[in-house]
């Protein structure tokens, strides 16, 4: 008997724009049931590659292949025959897609349900709309249907955008990135999504560039590098001993491969260097309700919690961005209410989310690393441009400083961030999701240079982060925010063997010590 | 600016080209002028062109070229001189109800909308009632409301600026609303300016041309030349030269301030995707 032949075939499929390949001869069978990731880095080729199997790659790109087919119920279609109405015809029957962040990638518009309807190409009873939908893990799909994707959470809108992609049971599914944009809970609650779909019979293509994704997803591993395969097989084997210096730069230095650090003596006695008390704040509903928070001098405290949880409200509150309704803020003895925000702006600074969208485009490092002196009226023209030198260098951006932000990686764009944050010599500095723009490889030194930096210059910092690997390699303390409150706050050492709350027990189940480890229960 | 496209960068050109040599002629027109503008009986009257009249002679004898010269100089030295105002006030003041708290973003939005939506020849035309036609009556009118276009795109492109993540991030660090201005939003808002500007110029300038020649602006026998167009109305049958002549270099001040607002917008949208990329 002949091996049933694979649901999706692609043999020798380049991808180039002009003379610049972006895919080159990449071999790919997936059979329906599986499950492959595609594991590369940003600017690998991953998108260009799930664009070739739906007949979207943009202008003036062209596509080649030896084969390149999708093998449905009525036979296989050749993908290089067809023109845009065939192209239309295969999309969401014979394959569907999921993005990365559905929420932003289906229309505002409409409501869930309506955009099932058109999905599913049939009329569906409102029972037969809820009924797909709580097919995708919705326990109580009424208020989603009636929802604009807009107002979905990350995780949720990602599970509508795959029932959307699966209502009329395509052949294959490709989903880019579909996890990158949330939080461990929601990513395992998709993940799951995913694998059910699969267990229906879809072959699935997924791309990522985070390998613990990779290892709860996929049976199969296909690793990118510059738009070549480079590493291919069973996950159990790439992922747990790879071949490929690629491979093995992205498995090695993902952040929890760093060891922990070892704890560091903090001395709580003097004047702590925050000190948040019933912290309230509210938008169109209570987003903080009564934060409690206190981070001794030197001290690294870190703040977990799920998306919607208020950690990017807390973030904003503490740097005068938001003025809380209630409660206190005393940042390194300063009181705003009494003293200004201002004045506490000098002593707490942001290292903000996204890197190079957060550095101004017309101002060199240097200049931006010198800015919060300039805005605190610290030193003189010429000492301000000394002490930014020191900065950068201490940052490993030695002599980059003339640069601007878009001459910059992005990894070089957050060190230079650090180094802003760090210019006046704050009690405090508040980092917000430091590393979730970055790459894995690029994520671990980050969180290498900030451990080092906060520690040399004795500053505290407050580290916010949905990424409990991040967290635990930073920080002394973990506190875990839900619901605009802190339900538990303990040294990070006891957070998995003693958690305070069942919460901080299910976020410490999502991000394993090892999410290799995780490969054993596929084998 | 990166000129790397094709088509409207050239347009640009041209039209900067143009308006180079209009604003040099007429800057020059002492020493270019071959007549006074208001000498009469330099030649014939209502003669058309010659080699000694380039541009024929008026019904008073007077050189046609000669006056178009010395005309433009009181309409461009006067729109460039009003236009720098508007921009500049109206620029920093759109800026200001941006940055400004919760009052005065809504005070002076709605000031800005209903300077908008007044027309500003008509408030030129009421001030001329009151006070008599005049060139700067008629100037002084228009700009109590011709400030407002600038003032609206300002507030809207600083207010965009501020909400760039790059804004926050600095406002979070301790930066004032000085340095916000002037790091954040001037570099945003000095393209969408420029173009606005040069689509404003032109028509200011057709707007100061259009009030004379109503009556309503320069009197004779200023060669500004709106007045000049009104003058020559009369003879448009027997001497068409003397509306030709000022329509003329109307026509060509203001289609080359249009190509260059045209190749200014283009070359900044391409710009701001280099950015963006």
């Amino acid at each position: 008997m002949t091996p049933p032949s694979p649901a999706l075939l692609a043999e020798g499929l380049t991808v180039a724009y002009g003379r610049t390949p972006v895919l080159e001869h990449v071999d790919l069978a997936v059979a329906g049931g599986e499950v492959v990731a595609v594991l590369g880095e940003s600017g690998s080729g991953k998108s260009t590659l799930l664009r070739a199997f739906l007949g979207l790659v943009p202008a003036p790109g062209a596509v080649e292949a030896r084969h390149l087919e999708i093998r449905g119920p009525a036979g296989a279609v050749d993908l290089l025959a067809l023109g845009g109405r065939g192209w239309r015809a295969v999309r969401g029957a014979l394959v569907g897609a999921v993005f990365q962040d559905s929420a932003l990638a289906l229309t505002p518009l409409r409501r869930v349900g309506s955009l099932l309807v058109e999905a599913a190409g049939q009329p569906l009873t409102l029972d037969e709309q809820a009924e797909r939908l709580g097919a995708c893990g919705f326990a109580d799909p009424g208020p989603v249907l009636a929802a604009r994707c807009w107002e979905l959470s990350g995780g949720m809108a990602q599970r509508v955008g795959m029932a959307l992609a699966t209502a009329r049971a395509p052949a294959v599914l490709v989903a880019d990135e579909p996890t990158t944009a949330l939080d461990g809970l929601a990513r395992a609650e998709v993940v799951a999504r995913l694998r059910a779909v699969a267990a229906n019979g879809a072959a699935l293509v997924v791309t990522t560039h985070d390998v613990a994704t990779a290892a709860a997803l996929a049976d199969r591993v296909v690793v990118l590098d510059r738009g070549r395969v480079v590493e291919s097989g069973p996950a159990r084997e790439v992922l747990g001993s790879p071949a490929h210096a690629r491979t093995r730069r992205l498995v090695s230095h993902a952040p929890w491969s760093l060891g922990l650090p070892p704890p560091r003596p903090v001395d709580t006695s003097g004047t702590p260097a925050l000190a948040v008390a019933g912290l309230a704040k509210r938008f169109d509903r209570p987003v903080l309700r009564g934060v409690d928070l206190t981070v001794a001098a030197g001290e690294v405290v870190g703040v977990a919690g799920v998306s919607g949880a208020g950690k990017s409200t807390l973030v904003r509150c503490l740097v005068g961005l938001e003025q809380p309704e209630e409660g206190d803020i005393v940042a390194g003895g300063v009181d705003p209410r009494r003293q200004g925000w201002k004045a506490l702006r000098r002593r707490v600074q942001l290292v903000p989310q996204d890197p190079r969208a957060s550095l101004n485009p017309w101002r060199t490092a240097a200049q931006a690393v010198a800015d919060p002196l300039r805005y605190h009226r610290a030193g003189a023209a010429g000492a301000r441009r000394e002490r930014a030198e020191e900065l950068l260098e201490a940052v490993g951006l030695a002599g980059l400083g003339s640069r601007y932000p878009t001459e910059l990686s992005t990894g070089q764009c957050q060190r230079a961030a650090i180094a802003r944050a760090l210019a006046v010599g704050p009690a405090l500095v508040v980092a917000d999701e430091p590393v979730s723009a970055l790459d894995t490889h690029t994520q671990a030194e980050i969180v290498a240079l900030l451990r080092q930096v906060v520690t040399d210059s004795g500053t505290a910092a407050v580290v916010v982060s949905h990424d409990l690997h991040v967290l635990e390699r930073l920080c002394d303390r973990i506190a875990v925010l839900d619901d605009g409150r802190i339900v538990s706050d303990q040294p990070a050492r006891s957070l998995r063997s003693q958690p305070a709350h069942s919460l901080t027990a299910a976020l410490a189940g999502c991000y394993p010590t090892d999410p290799l480890d995780t490969l054993r229960s596929f084998a | 600016m990166r000129a790397g496209g094709r088509r409207r960068p050239a347009l640009a050109g041209v039209g900067a080209a143009v308006l180079a040599a209009v604003v040099v002629a007429v800057a020059l027109a002492p020493w270019l002028a071959p007549f006074e503008p208001s000498e009469q009986l330099v030649g014939p009257r209502l003669s058309g062109p010659s080699a000694a009249h380039w541009l024929g002679t008026d019904r008073f004898g007077r050189d046609v070229a000669s006056r178009l010269l010395h005309g433009g100089r009181e309409t461009l030295a006067l729109a460039g001189a009003v236009l720098v105002v508007l921009v500049g006030g109206g620029g920093l003041a759109g800026a200001l109800v941006a940055v400004g708290g919760r009052w005065v973003g809504a005070v002076g939005q709605r000031l800005i909308d209903l300077a908008v939506s007044v027309p500003a020849v008509l408030v030129a035309l009421a001030f001329v009632g009151l006070r008599g036609p005049s060139l700067a009556t008629v100037i002084g009118g228009a700009s109590l409301v011709w400030w407002a276009p600038f003032a609206r795109l300002s507030c809207s492109v600083v207010r965009a600026a501020m909400a760039q993540p790059s804004a926050v991030a600095a406002r979070g660090l301790g930066a004032g609303r000085i340095e916000l201005l002037r790091h954040e939003g001037w570099p945003r808002l000095r393209g969408p300016m420029l173009v606005l500007a040069a689509v404003e110029a032109g028509q200011l300038i057709a707007a100061i041309a259009g009030l004379s020649f109503l009556g309503f602006g320069a009197q004779p026998p200023s060669p500004e030349w709106g007045a000049m167009l009104e003058e020559g109305r009369a003879y448009l049958s027997t001497a068409p030269h003397l509306v030709y002549a000022p329509g003329s270099a109307v026509l060509l001040t203001v289609l080359a301030l249009t190509c260059i607002s045209e190749g200014l917008r283009e070359g900044l949208d391409r710009q701001a995707q280099v950015v963006v990329q």
